[in-house]
């Protein structure tokens, strides 16, 4: 758990820059965040953020943004407790049972952004650092509009280098280039287009290209079973496309509905869907309520085996239950208020909660001791245009 | 191997398909139609630091990541 945490922040954090950019005009803005998320398998993690924008002069703005995680990882310390031959095989990793948190992460992002009529760029840099595993990213993205902004598109890449230095000093087989250290790297690019259907309607179309080389493995996961006690063996690429498709209409004057629609598939054989309905209610001109319903759905790779079918020889082990076929659901509310004590209302508070569950599943079950995980998160952010 | 070539030409023939038929636009909207565009409710991503954060959360409790709405054009309401 610790491990995708580590990873897939670069991600969020590589997207983000580009929609701030893209959603207007460039402003002078501070805004600070608190997000928590806990489940019922051990995880806990509570992240603040603080982000400042600075428009520099007419056409150049720059924005940077520092985040931390504060996580805990019971399933890193505990293992799975499977016993093998009389013995337990206890966690392999640095932590023990000890109180607070297991890790720390320290994130900043800088980016600078140019914007001239309907066309704005943007690149940046990006950084993660862990006691057991750092990130390095570029990124940049272009946008331009055309016939009067009707049509927007826009067009992005990322490159990243990521290592692992696990706490327990495992020779980490199939990194980068063969580094027992863990490296992998990650191209990603991605493209959409926004056309605007009518006044109150508009479609967007999203694509991703993500290639990632290196040890894809984790260095803390390991299978027990009737037949192998085994670390994760992954292939070492994965190339990864994803498409979706997004409707938003307003539908009166005070509720507007969004529909989306995604498609993934990779060279491992997952592929998933992913449909979302949201609704949005204007309850006054400076107050917004909204609701989700979010259900997931995605196939087994084509390493997956049922878990006590693995042998000592299979080239690939997964103990993952990501690799394996299952389902999720996530329903949420939010709300957005922007106080009208505020000079054109420049202050705006949004809060989120939302739950997030998944059917019961073999593999959850083996590592976790649960059959399903049970998951809640929220967000609180405050921001401030100048 | 073979499987994913497939599938991976027809989604970017998908796109491109759906590009090009959003280029040539289905209607023009004019600047003073944009109001509603102009309104928070009407963003792709409202919510913009849950979609932050639920990228995050999606990606690591769940097997696949990309094309989310984090990444997106403008509104069209300047």
């Amino acid at each position: 758990m610790q491990i995708i945490f580590k990873y897939l922040f670069v991600v969020v954090a590589l997207l983000l820059a580009p929609l701030k950019s893209m959603a207007g005009s460039f402003k002078d803005q501070i805004a600070v965040s608190y997000s928590t998320y806990s489940d019922n398998v051990g995880v806990k993690i509570f992240s603040p953020a603080i982000s400042l924008q600075k428009k520099l002069s007419e056409h150049w703005g720059l924005s940077t943004a520092f985040a931390i995680d504060a996580m805990t990882a019971a399933s890193i310390r505990n293992g799975n407790g499977k016993v093998k031959d009389g013995v337990i095989v206890d966690a392999v990793s640095g932590a023990s049972g000890r109180a607070g948190f297991d890790d720390f992460r320290v994130a900043p992002t800088v980016s600078l952004t140019y914007e001239n009529d309907d066309f704005s760029a943007n690149f940046g840099t990006y950084y993660s650092g862990e006691i057991d595993f750092d990130t390095i990213a570029g990124f940049a993205s272009v946008t331009n509009g055309f016939n009067d902004a009707n049509t927007i598109v826009s067009i992005g890449g990322s490159y990243e280098l990521a290592e692992w230095s696990p706490t327990t000093n495992r020779v980490l087989i199939g990194g980068l280039n063969d580094d027992p250290s863990g490296a992998k790297s990650q191209v990603q690019v991605n493209a959409s287009v926004m056309q605007l259907i009518n006044p109150t309607s508009y479609l967007q179309l999203r694509y991703s290209y993500i290639n990632q080389e290196g040890y894809l493995s984790s260095p803390y996961r390991y299978l027990v079973s009737d037949t192998v006690a085994q670390f994760d063996r992954y292939p070492g690429v994965r190339t990864s496309y994803a498409t979706a498709l997004q409707y938003v209409t307003q539908l009166g004057e005070d509720f507007s509905a969004h529909a989306e629609y995604r498609y993934y598939a990779d060279n491992w054989d997952v592929q998933s869907h992913t449909v979302q309905g949201q609704l949005f209610y204007d309850l006054m001109h400076n107050l917004m309520i909204g609701t989700r319903l979010r259900v997931y759905n995605q196939s087994k790779s084509s390493f997956t085996k049922k878990i006590n079918e693995y042998e000592y020889d299979d080239a690939f082990i997964v103990s993952d239950y990501r690799l394996s076929a299952f389902q999720s659901i996530d329903t949420g509310l939010s709300l957005s208020y922007r106080p009208g004590f505020f000079p054109d209302e420049n202050m705006a508070i949004e809060m989120t909660y939302d739950w997030f569950t998944t059917d019961e599943n073999a593999y959850i079950e083996n590592w976790y001791g649960e059959t399903q995980i049970k998951a809640e998160y929220a967000t609180i952010s405050l921001s401030y245009a100048f | 191997m073979i499987r994913l070539e497939n599938l991976k030409k027809n989604i970017i023939n998908i796109f491109i398909l759906l590009s090009i038929v959003f280029f040539t636009g289905c209607s023009h909207v004019a600047p003073y139609e944009k109001e509603s565009f102009a309104t928070h409710k009407m963003l792709s991503a409202p919510m913009m630091e849950r979609s932050a954060f639920e990228t995050h959360v999606f990606a690591i409790r769940e097997g696949s990541f990309g094309a989310e709405s984090g990444f997106a054009g403008g509104c069209g309401c300047k």
